[in-house]
């Protein structure tokens, strides 16, 4: 298999695995779905033609990852997204696949209610369940500045979402 | 503690509309078609001269590079604005926290440079000799003590020229394959502290780490601008972080993961910063849209900060956006150019609203400006940004 043909394949075999966690992640950041569809497309896109530079030191999910925050980062910059704390809205979400219930909308609205720094940091590390250290890489930040970010969300979280906490 | 498994069933489940689409997967494959016809003259274009151009300058920088190197360079090759004050980032005075330690022999924390313009703050420091990974077997009185890990003590942690990194594959090679491994790792970090001599903590606001090609480890900290009011008008900063040391020892017995952690403090490194940037303040008086306006800043080389104060409400004089559009879609756009036509990115944002004045601050371009000149304009989703030249912008001067 030539590496152009590679590349194709593992395209397909990639937007397979995580073409919905990219797109829920990706929206988690932007609180819009529009964007969200630019920045999976301008995702895969860029892995696709940095493919050749990906030398497997991380995870193909931490890689796909940081691309993705950093498109993300790109479209927030480049949009109004820079210049005002847009309120959350989650009318423009297309319609749920599986029923959801009072609470799933509750949490997932306080996510989304984190300032942005914040939200990167619950999003990547409880959402997709990446390791302090993946974030840090992601974010291109120290491990104690996560932990420092995760602390204060999760502190941000605590008082309307009580109940989902456990002591341990 | 987060419930992990909580918070990803209920996303996913609130968020599960974003589902997978052929279409989506359709327009992806155009993108990159699309990209790929682009790609076929652009190599062609690379001319022999241009080759001979990049190995000319990256020569140039390495001689630079060279003669006056120090962590601000480093971190520079990723931040530009870190090159631009590197040769001010000096120290007046550094004192090393020195860890003895039969698994390192003498580690060495020191802080290596630091800028500070009464504005910004920005400290890096480097770890040398701070590492040590073995491969390591439990007796049974060291297992009995302990614990058995979750998910994340599975899977090492590692970065590009971090020492001990062999072993770390190892390690997460053994825990995929199911065989029994283990390790000890000895390290020297710090505190995210950092403390001034008369106790002012300044938290950093961002931290970049990374190890460089000596395998030491090296720390960029970026801090909130402006610093706090009891450090701005300081001509000198001496400030200390605390040092600590740290032996985790982890095995995998090919089924579970243990680990046992024994950390302790074993001291500071310490350094005098000397106000080796300036800010400045600017001002500058004009009309937008035919309302007068006054700019003040304050502008350093890392940092900015700009007042704008106009004789009428902004949204009487800006353009406002088409009828229909969510005010929310509506924004103020606020650039600032230098006389080399570099930008003053802008930190947060305002809507279009009833104000006559508003602060926002801006990330520097490593450089005072001579002068600066200010656009004020409204934007919204979909209008492309204006042409500036057909646009009034306020220019603004060192005030002497």
């Amino acid at each position: 298999m030539d590496r152009q043909t590679e590349r194709d394949f593992w395209l397909e075999q990639a937007m397979a695995q995580w073409e919905v966690p990219l797109l829920r992640t990706c929206y988690l950041l932007l609180r819009d779905t529009a964007l969200a569809e630019d920045a999976v497309q301008d995702t895969f896109v860029k892995a696709w033609r940095f493919y050749d530079s990906y030398r497997k030191e991380a995870s193909e999910k931490t890689w796909l990852m940081r691309i993705a925050v950093n498109t993300c980062r790109d479209l927030q910059r480049s949009k109004w997204f820079i210049h005002i704390d847009r309120r959350v809205n989650m009318d423009d979400l297309p319609e749920s696949a599986v029923p959801f219930e009072l609470p799933d909308d509750t949490m997932t609205n306080a996510i989304l209610s984190l300032p942005t720094g914040l939200r990167q940091v619950i999003t990547l590390r409880y959402f997709q369940s990446l390791t302090v250290q993946e974030v840090a890489d992601v974010l291109h930040i120290s491990r104690r500045t996560v932990h420092y970010r995760l602390d204060k969300a999760e502190r941000y979280l605590k008082s309307s979402l009580e109940e989902w906490y456990n002591d341990q | 503690m987060i419930n992990e498994k909580e918070v990803q069933n209920r996303v996913n489940r609130r968020l599960s509309g974003l589902a997978a689409s052929e279409q989506r997967r359709m327009r992806i494959r155009a993108a990159i078609n699309a990209e790929r016809k682009e790609a076929q003259p652009m190599k062609r274009t690379i001319s022999k001269t241009l080759v001979f151009a990049i190995v000319a300058v990256m020569l140039m920088a390495t001689v630079a590079i060279a003669e006056h190197f120090n962590l601000f360079n480093f971190f520079g090759e990723r931040d530009e604005r870190y090159n631009a004050v590197a040769p001010y980032a000096t120290l007046t005075t550094t004192e090393p926290a020195l860890v003895e330690h039969p698994e390192l022999g003498t580690a060495t924390a020191s802080i290596d440079s630091a800028y500070f313009d009464g504005l910004s703050l920005n400290l890096a420091y480097r770890i040398t000799q701070g590492q040590n990974v073995a491969e390591y077997s439990p007796t049974e009185s060291e297992l009995a003590l302990m614990t058995i890990g979750d998910a994340d003590v599975l899977v090492a942690d590692f970065s590009e020229n971090e020492p001990g990194i062999d072993i770390l594959r190892a390690w997460n090679q053994a825990v995929k394959n199911g065989t029994p491994y283990g390790y000890r790792k000895t390290s020297v970090y710090t505190s995210d502290h950092t403390i001034t001599d008369d106790g002012v903590d300044l938290y950093p606001d961002s931290a970049s780490p990374a190890y460089n090609a000596s395998g030491e480890f090296c720390e960029m900290r970026e801090f909130e601008s402006p610093l706090p009011d009891e450090v701005r008008n300081r001509q000198e900063l001496k400030v200390s972080i605390g040092v600590k040391q740290e032996v985790v020892y982890y095995w995998f017995d090919g089924a579970n993961c243990y680990w046992r952690t024994e950390q302790e403090e074993v001291g500071t490194m310490t350094a005098t910063i000397p106000r080796n940037g300036e800010s400045k303040q600017y001002i500058g008086k004009g009309t937008i849209n035919s309302v007068n306006c006054a700019i003040t800043a304050e502008v350093s080389p890392m940092a900015s900060v700009m007042t704008i104060e106009c004789d009428a409400p902004i949204n009487t004089f800006l353009s406002a956006a088409p009828e229909g559009t969510d005010k929310h879609d509506c924004w103020v756009e606020v650039i600032a150019i230098d006389e080399s036509g570099n930008k003053f990115r802008p930190q947060e944002g305002i809507m279009l609203d009833d104000r006559t004045e508003f602060t926002l601050p801006f990330q520097g371009t490593g450089a005072l400006p001579k002068t600066l000149t200010v656009y004020v304009y409204s934007m919204w989703e979909d209008l492309d940004a204006p042409d500036l030249t057909t646009l009034d912008g306020i220019t603004l001067k060192a005030d002497k």
